[in-house]
């Protein structure tokens, strides 16, 4: 978890905190602009809606708003394994000013906002409240936008988000159901203004008379206060304002519409632990949520989900069933909504839009759906971004595991983290588990058709391999063709030791056991190849070192820069290019010395500076050149000994790739350790007689 | 709203090899050989997480109130919350909740102790189905007879072995899972997304070869601590028991597992 963080809000007195600007924060919702000034808007509001809204629901969606605001401008640390994803959690203290203190410092209620906050967001958070000394008034956050009647008073608050559950739940509720209903609408971004906007004329249009109410909520703030994306706590801002809206109309509930799959949220992969899976309307934050606004309300307050056991496909036929496929298209579900532009809505490579494609076609309703408002074809393109093959890969791959399973038990075991909404739905955990399980297996069967569909749909294109190699299509249903590698090769009898180049790679295995791959060391690799293949033989080190460079190389190299090389394969040893000077030449320059310095004396007699300066630089080089040419007790140094490099480089290559082998097999590497001598002649030698296999594979 | 984060391995050495393993075709044990090497800072790292030392005692604290004159109390003294007629949903939805609200009442939620909590959930269930007459509607007594057997010794270290293999296979999976699904397609080491299936299989195989070594030193463990505490197992206890098993665990997968495991 990352250190402590403070986030003071408003006004609020930070005595007793060693405040720390590089880490703490500071939000303002009131006050003059600045860059922590926060503002939260709630649009299309009727003034008559205004009255009477307790103080505890004004600082719920004040606390509402600081906690997501906070939540976007304090980053998550990198997502790195090094450290089991340390920076991924972070502790969070708040100080808020609230109009009653009192109450929301009771335990029900911090308790209750601790463990769902944690919950949602995978952080630690910590409050204080302490009262707010000006109040202001509620109706600051409020854009009127009538002439001050209500026409009809509405029976139920709907969250819409655009996506295709919450437009399914709208169809239901309005159309359906012929409900009055108050969507209400988290603008994120200005980018889903306009389609927000064509899907609720779509929405009024169909409704009549009976046309949903619609409410847009807006929190802006300073870009510096925009750093992480995550926003996993946006749904508890979402949630007050509903649940404010709700108490304005004297509701008692709020509804989510979100199919069980996505709401339930079980990971695709191992890598996703805690939150890196949203849990925005999980059963345990729901009921979390549920808690919060009840004890806010002082009266049970509901927070429903009735799309709880639906698939997306599932979803989507209620909209094809109400005669809405028109709305399909207008509808978002991208979860990277930096990525969207006018021509492309979507795109195609998260989780979501990945769901969606699937469920589309499970529904059969993709031709409403056009592919060309997705960036990227899930199903017949490569993906760049190693995130995205990921993604595709792991959504699919979990559809297979379930659909394998026939066992609710394995089901369980396999998917444990299931058993966190057992006690959370409605009904005992045994029943509960069923549902889930059913469920999940028939969102795994969609999948599995969907992708039927598709293989069917593009079988030509698969066949004649025009499709990318790594695209979605070509990589499943290669798996289940005669074409298909098989995934374990078929044993073949190895030999118990071979020390060989199989393709581009060093493979090795000694007295029978698990094949290690030999990896950045290849040079040692190699030198080892070329002793085990001829056991017993002491070869010239230089031979092996400058015959491998030449064999390796040859196509690269002239004859003037191997002659070293062929010298030795002709038994001429590589020798130093000799002494640097030898003992006359030294006497000479220690001699020139003696003379410079006379001349130096003379010409400070003469006081002619640029005489002396010349002298001391001609000075300079004598002495350079003599410590050049002698070392320590005056022994000649020779100029540059290639044999001793040559030698070094060998057994130095040779002992990193023994050192390699030593972390998969000890055994081998001891052996190697014992059998090799390096120097001037290097040999591998047993007592007992091995026969290692060290030709190489090609074309395998 | 749904959305779920990735991550990638980091560029270091240690990290490339491991990618390089992958990329080389090499075998899972050589390749979880390189995992458990190139993860070993994070491992230090996280020798006292709490998610991970509160699993392991809760394992332990099972088969302790096995053998209690009153199995239910002293599960609800650990926050295990049973209904008389308990099912397996409830046992395992008993579990996570003392699991989370443990860790969330000390602020010590992590990656590791995440999957330390599906680890043990998975194992109970595992373990325990097999001796239900029914899942779902099982006689008042079934789960509390099957949470009884905890307490012998072999059973323990039955439990305590599936626990640690499936740990590992998670951590395994959370480390290389970054990585694997980008060496699929044709001309890469994964051609297709079956043979992919086929190493996850082989790496959760050999995982749970080299859980071997696990089972009998929990067995005897927990039989030696029991009676010298007196019946109980200290936390203090535990927690060493936690940390010296899934050192065993790293290095029987430095070492690749047994043949005689297989």
């Amino acid at each position: 978890m990352q250190d402590k963080r403070y986030i003071i809000c408003g006004n609020a007195p930070t005595d007793g905190i060693e405040e720390n600007p590089d880490r703490d924060l500071r939000l303002r919702l009131w006050g003059k602009d600045g860059p922590d000034k926060i503002t939260l808007r709630i649009e299309d509001i009727h003034k008559k809606m205004s009255k009477d809204v307790p103080d505890s629901f004004q600082d719920l969606l004040e606390i509402a708003t600081y906690v997501y605001s906070a939540d976007q401008a304090i980053p998550r640390g990198a997502d790195d394994v090094d450290s089991f994803g340390h920076g991924w959690r972070r502790d969070l203290h708040f100080i808020i000013p609230v109009r009653k203190p009192d109450f929301w410092n009771g335990d029900d209620i911090h308790q209750a906002l601790r463990s769902t906050l944690g919950f949602l967001s995978d952080d630690n958070y910590h409050f204080e409240f302490v009262k707010l000394k000006e109040a202001q008034a509620f109706q600051g956050y409020l854009d009127f936008n009538d002439d001050g009647r209500l026409l009809g008073y509405p029976e139920q608050v709907v969250m819409f988000s655009g996506g295709l559950d919450s437009l399914a739940g709208a169809i239901d509720e309005v159309l359906n159901e012929k409900h009055r209903v108050v969507l209400v609408t988290h603008k994120s971004t200005p980018k889903l203004n306009k389609r927000h906007r064509r899907l609720e004329k779509m929405i009024a249009d169909k409704a009549g008379e009976n046309a949903p109410l619609h409410i847009g909520v807006r929190v802006n703030k300073n870009k510096g206060l925009n750093y992480e994306y995550t926003q996993r706590s946006r749904s508890f801002l979402y949630v007050s304002i509903g649940a404010t809206i709700a108490k304005m109309l004297n509701l008692k509930s709020v509804r989510f519409y979100e199919n069980g799959v996505i709401s339930l949220n079980l990971p695709v992969c191992a890598q996703v632990v805690g939150g890196r899976a949203t849990r925005t309307t999980h059963p345990r934050v729901i009921r979390g949520f549920q808690e919060i606004i009840s004890l806010v309300a002082g009266e049970p307050f509901t927070i429903e989900n009735p799309y709880i056991w639906k698939t997306k496909a599932g979803v989507i036929e209620v909209i094809t069933k109400a005669g809405c496929q028109d709305m399909i298209a207008a509808s978002t579900t991208c979860t990277h909504t930096w990525e969207m532009t006018n021509h492309h809505t979507h795109c195609g490579t998260c989780s979501q839009c990945i769901d969606r494609r699937f469920a589309m076609i499970a529904a059969k309703a993709d031709q409403h759906d056009p592919v060309e408002d997705y960036k990227a074809d899930i199903f017949t393109q490569s993906r760049s971004k190693d995130e995205d093959k990921i993604m595709a890969a792991a959504y699919l791959e979990r559809a297979n595991q379930v659909r394998d399973q026939d066992d609710i038990t394995q089901f369980i075991a396999r998917f444990s983290e299931v058993s966190r909404v057992f006690r959370y739905l409605n009904g005992n955990p045994g029943s509960v588990a069923q549902k889930v399980y059913d469920l999940y297996k028939r969102h795994a069967k969609e999948v599995c058709e969907a992708m039927d569909t598709m293989v069917a749909r593009n079988i030509t294109a698969i066949r004649q391999r025009t499709l990318p190699g790594d695209c979605l299509l070509r990589t499943v249903y290669e798996s289940g063709s005669v074409i298909s590698v098989p995934a374990i090769p078929v044993e073949q009898k190895q030999p118990d030791n071979y020390f060989r180049k199989r393709g581009g790679v060093w493979a090795a295995r000694f007295n029978g056991n698990a094949e290690v791959l030999v990896t950045g060391v290849d040079k040692g690799a190699e030198y080892i190849n070329f002793l085990l293949a001829r056991p017993n033989k002491e070869t010239s080190v230089y031979e092996i070192v400058c015959g491998l460079a030449i064999n390796t190389c040859n196509t690269f190299l002239n004859s003037d820069e191997t002659e070293d090389g062929f010298q030795v394969t002709q038994g001429v040893p590589l020798g130093d290019t000799g002494f640097v000077a030898d003992r006359k030449a030294i006497e000479q320059y220690r001699e020139a010395a003696h003379d410079l310095l006379r001349e130096i004396e003379d010409a400070r007699a003469e006081n002619n500076a640029a005489e002396i300066q010349r002298l001391e630089e001609e000075m300079a080089k004598v002495t350079t050149a003599i410590n050049e040419a002698v070392g320590l007790g005056g022994k000649l140094r020779k100029s540059n000994d290639k044999r001793k490099n040559i030698r070094d480089a060998f057994r130095n290559a040779v002992n990193r790739a023994i050192t390699y082998l030593e972390k998969y097999d000890k055994p081998l590497a001891a052996h190697l350790k014992e059998s090799i001598k390096c120097g001037n002649e290097p040999v591998y030698r047993t007592e007992e007689e091995i026969v290692w296999e060290v030709r190489p594979i090609v074309n395998e | 709203m749904g959305h779920v984060r990735l991550g990638s391995l980091p560029r270091s050495r240690a990290w490339k090899e491991v990618v390089g393993l992958i990329t080389a075709g090499a075998d899972v044990s050589q390749i979880a050989n390189a995992t458990i090497r190139a993860a070993d800072k994070a491992f230090t790292f996280v020798l006292n997480d709490e998610g991970f030392t509160e699993a392991v005692w809760l394992m332990t604290q099972l088969a302790i109130a096995a053998k209690k004159e009153n199995l239910g109390e002293h599960l609800q003294s650990l926050g295990v919350n049973l209904p008389q007629d308990t099912s397996l949903p409830d046992l395992a939805a008993a579990v996570s909740e003392a699991l989370d609200n443990k860790l969330e009442s000390n602020g010590g939620r992590s990656d590791l102790g995440e999957m330390s909590q599906r680890a043990l959930v998975g194992a109970l269930v595992e373990h325990i189905s097999p001796k239900l007459p029914s899942l779902f509607a099982p006689g008042p007594d079934d789960v509390r007879a099957a949470l009884a057997a905890l307490g012998k010794k072999r059973e323990f270290g039955e439990l305590s072995r599936t626990f640690f293999a499936k740990l590992t296979n998670e951590s395994m999976n959370y480390f290389l899972s970054k990585t694997l699904a980008t060496h699929l397609g044709e001309g890469q080491r994964f051609a297709t997304m079956n043979e992919m299936e086929q190493f996850e299989k082989a790496l959760n195989t050999h995982c749970k070869e080299a859980s071997l070594i696990v089972e009998q030193f929990s067995a005897d463990w927990f039989s030696k601590h029991r009676y010298e505490e007196g019946g109980d197992i200290s936390r203090e206890s535990s927690n060493g028991f936690a940390s010296y098993a899934l050192k065993k665990m790293k290095d029987e997968l430095k070492e690749g597992a047994r043949a005689d495991a297989r």
